[in-house]
């Protein structure tokens, strides 16, 4: 193993260190692991739905995010992901991809052949909870998401949205949770939220207008975070706290 | 259905983005658009469909230059 390649897989230990009690061996063994590295512009689609899939992919720095489209084109973004994520860990299990996954800001991945995570998974039973403890913090995820677009109105699903990333970021040691530089636009917005561009910005502007957030540009600053969170209708007992 | 027509009215939306038109067609009410305020840069001026009624396609994410030019995209989907 080189330096470099201990480096590379740093977040992701860190990641998976959060959701389960790793020895040195299972850190070691993870660091270890066969990898070819990529770097991606935003924009740019990492996995297409229906491709044949062989290899996972380990977001390590930037930004991204998985959608599914309608068949007349319509995007739904249903999640954000950091560095350290797994960004379709289902892979491991289905060779079919299911949905796209695409990068939001210029990214870096490496990408895992499945063959070798799961004889790592099967070897290592911290790693292996580790990594069922992960995709099931997914799935609630996606259940929150489907709360948030289906219940909620146009300002708390936006509020939740932001108080969610705030949070995630924290815990991904990415900085705090009051100031920090959105990395979406205001379309990828609407299309986690099932909302227009249009309505994005009026509920932008109204969240800034009631004194929760203020923003300049992409920079956004949540001013007070209880009311952030109490227009978001937010609880992050679903992050089960490890995401 | 015939000829759309256009009402105006101003909505309660809370921000800079009241003025508006009803479009009915056939006498019925079938969009209300409304008028993209400064608050919007470069889509200000440019017409938003807020709402559509009745069996129409699916409510275009685009804008719209104009009250009629929407009425034309109206009439091209079938509605």
């Amino acid at each position: 193993m080189t330096s470099a390649q201990n480096d590379a897989f740093g977040v992701l230990v860190r990641k998976l260190s959060r959701l389960s009690a790793l020895s040195e061996a299972d850190k070691l063994a993870v660091a270890e692991l066969p990898f070819r590295m990529a770097t991606a512009p935003p924009g740019a689609h990492l996995v297409r739905e229906g491709d044949q899939v062989t290899e996972c992919c380990v977001l390590l720095r930037g930004y991204a995010f998985r959608y599914k489209t309608t068949a007349d084109g319509n995007r739904q973004i249903v999640s954000f992901h950091l560095a350290g994520d797994i960004l379709d860990i289902q892979h491991l299990l289905l060779s079919r991809a299911d949905h796209g996954i695409e990068t939001l800001t210029e990214a870096s991945v490496a990408w895992v052949p499945t063959t070798a995570l799961k004889t790592l998974v099967e070897e290592r039973r911290s790693v292996s909870e580790a990594i069922w403890r992960d995709a099931l913090i997914d799935a609630s995820i996606f259940r929150e998401w489907v709360l948030n677009v289906g219940q909620r109105d146009a300002k708390s699903r936006i509020a939740h949205m932001l108080c969610e990333f705030a949070l995630r970021r924290e815990t991904a040691g990415l900085g705090t949770p009051e100031r920090f530089e959105l990395p979406m636009s205001q379309q990828h917005i609407a299309d986690a939220t099932g909302l227009t561009a249009i309505h994005v910005n009026r509920m932008l502007m109204a969240l800034a207008n009631d004194g929760v957030l203020e923003r300049d540009r992409r920079d956004v600053k949540i001013a007070d975070w209880e009311l952030m969170r109490k227009a978001g209708d937010f609880d992050a007992s679903y992050l089960h706290m490890a995401a | 259905m015939g000829q759309a027509s256009f009402q105006a009215i101003t909505l309660d939306t809370g921000n800079t983005d009241e003025q508006a038109v009803l479009v009915l067609k056939g006498g019925r009410l079938a969009a209300v658009l409304s008028h993209l305020s400064d608050l919007h840069g470069d889509l200000a001026g440019l017409w938003f469909v807020e709402a559509m009624f009745g069996n129409p396609p699916r409510r275009p994410r685009h804008t719209f230059a104009s009250p009629d030019e929407f009425a034309a995209w109206l009439d091209a989907a079938g509605a």
